[in-house]
């Protein structure tokens, strides 16, 4: 499951990738917007919004070429779904009622989870600029916006990095789901480490030029 | 006798062909150097050899196909140092980071490890954070932190890089006492190490835009004039 993806996809050219960043978010603000509006109603409502998430799932699969990206998406909120409801029996209510009353939450979750996959898999750190200057937004504050746009995939290659560095030396990620769980947290808890000294070159060399 | 070979290597990266085509072949023991200028390939060409990324054509290790091989079975053969020292630490401690590859291959420590920590000297910070080293610290515990596995192969990713005279003085004699009995290949930009260690070199590999352009033999470095359109500064630029 590579929920992160979507930083390797945003490299790509695609004709998706020229839709501009305000179109984008209009497309995918609208129909919630609409629904609200004109109070429509399950199950219209619901057959809209799944018309809406099949329609992202194949722009991604297709349009991107990661015909995984989705099915790893839906399958990490079906596992927070399935999870939740765990919970929620825990506390002693039935598990079904929990999904039959949770499912429109579940389609909303989802339809925001493809959303942000789309836009973030298709907007470069060129087009973010573009759009943050044009609504005016002081110079630091896009600096600092696009640091942290950057910094997501910055860290997502240094993890990769010292995950290849540790298989050299013979770490072997366990096809059992719990001690695959395990090895990486050992892994990411140092991470993080990793990042707050980053971070602090990363200000250095910022401060460095002036910012 | 230790072989490493790669037969039609291909590495495509994001789409980019970044290796075409290598047909290489490294026999052991002996040390070898794959000599390029920046951007050329080197450390993708060590990564696949190491079998740590995708590639297409085959990498053969003893005749055998690496992908034959389980990670722990050729890391335990093949031991990569990687260029950025900081890119691959994780640990608390130098010791821990140093002792992390005996740990996972489930190998003793034996008394190669005191003889790695003192020949690279970096005894004094065992204790220390691996991420509060200097440049040329943090290379040496690299080198430690794969190589007190002591495997067949050693493929070293710009070794040099940020050493002082100790630090090359060490690395050079280590070099050149380990390929008595081990298969070392060594990649840089930097032509005047690999004339610095002529004396024990096999062949030089030159590699330009991703593919093997050349090669040549030690004795020939000198008075190849062919370096400087591939990148590589010539010896003489530094004594001129
Ligand atoms: N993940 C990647 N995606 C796309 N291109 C890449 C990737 N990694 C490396 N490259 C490119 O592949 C080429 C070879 O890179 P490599 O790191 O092997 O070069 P090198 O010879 O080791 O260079 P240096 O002397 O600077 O260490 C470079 O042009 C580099 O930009
Ligand atoms: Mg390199």
């Amino acid at each position: 499951m590579n929920l992160l993806k979507f930083i390797e996809l945003q490299q790509k050219e695609t004709p998706l990738h020229k839709i501009s960043i305000q179109v984008k978010i209009s497309l995918i603000l609208a129909p919630p917007i609409l629904v609200s509006l004109l109070r429509i109603e399950p199950p219209l409502s619901y057959v809209i919004y799944l018309t809406l998430i099949l329609s992202l799932e194949v722009s991604i699969a297709l349009g991107l070429k990661a015909p995984r990206y989705p099915l790893d998406i839906f399958a990490a909120f079906a596992l927070l779904f399935v999870l939740g409801g765990i919970v929620y029996s825990l506390r002693g209510k039935s598990i079904i009622s929990f999904f039959a009353e949770r499912k429109f939450w579940f389609i909303t979750l989802l339809y925001i989870a493809y959303s942000l996959a789309f836009i973030l898999s298709t907007t470069s750190v060129e087009q973010l600029e573009i759009l943050l200057s044009k609504i005016k937004l002081p110079k630091r504050w896009i600096i600092a916006t696009i640091i942290a746009y950057n910094l997501i995939p910055a860290m997502y290659n240094e993890a990769r990095q010292v995950l290849m560095h540790q298989a050299a030396r013979g770490l072997q990620l366990s096809k059992n789901p719990f001690i695959r769980l395990r090895q990486l947290v050992a892994l990411y808890i140092p991470m993080i480490f990793v990042s707050l000294l980053r971070g602090e070159y990363l200000e250095q060399s910022l401060r460095a030029r002036g910012y | 006798m230790i072989s490493l070979e790669a037969r039609n290597l291909t590495v495509t990266l994001n789409g980019r062909a970044v290796l075409r085509d290598i047909n290489l072949g490294f026999q052991g023991p002996g040390l070898y150097f794959v000599l390029g200028q920046n951007g050329s390939g080197k450390s993708t060409l060590l990564r696949s050899l190491a079998g740590l990324i995708p590639f297409e054509g085959e990498v053969l290790l003893n005749g055998i196909d690496i992908r034959k091989y389980s990670r722990k079975e050729l890391s335990k053969a093949i031991g990569y140092v990687w260029q950025n020292p900081l890119y691959g630490f994780f640990e608390s401690t130098v010791e821990r980071e140093i002792k992390f590859i005996l740990r996972n291959l489930d190998l003793e420590q034996t008394n190669r490890f005191e003889e790695v920590i003192k020949h690279f000297g970096v005894g004094n910070f065992l204790k220390r954070s691996p991420f509060s080293l200097s440049g040329g610290e943090a290379k040496r515990v690299c080198m430690c932190s794969v190589l007190v596995a002591d495997q067949q192969v050693y493929l070293l990713d710009e070794p040099e890089g940020e050493l002082d005279y100790q630090g090359l003085e060490k690395l050079i004699d280590f070099v050149k006492s380990e390929s008595k009995r081990k298969l070392i290949i060594i990649a840089t930009h930097n032509a005047l190490l690999s004339y610095k260690m002529r004396d024990t070199t096999e062949r030089i590999f030159i590699i330009y835009n991703g593919e093997i352009i050349n090669s040549i033999k030690p004795e020939d470095l000198l008075s190849n004039n062919s370096l400087v359109k591939v990148g590589i500064v010539p010896i003489q630029w530094w004594l001129s």
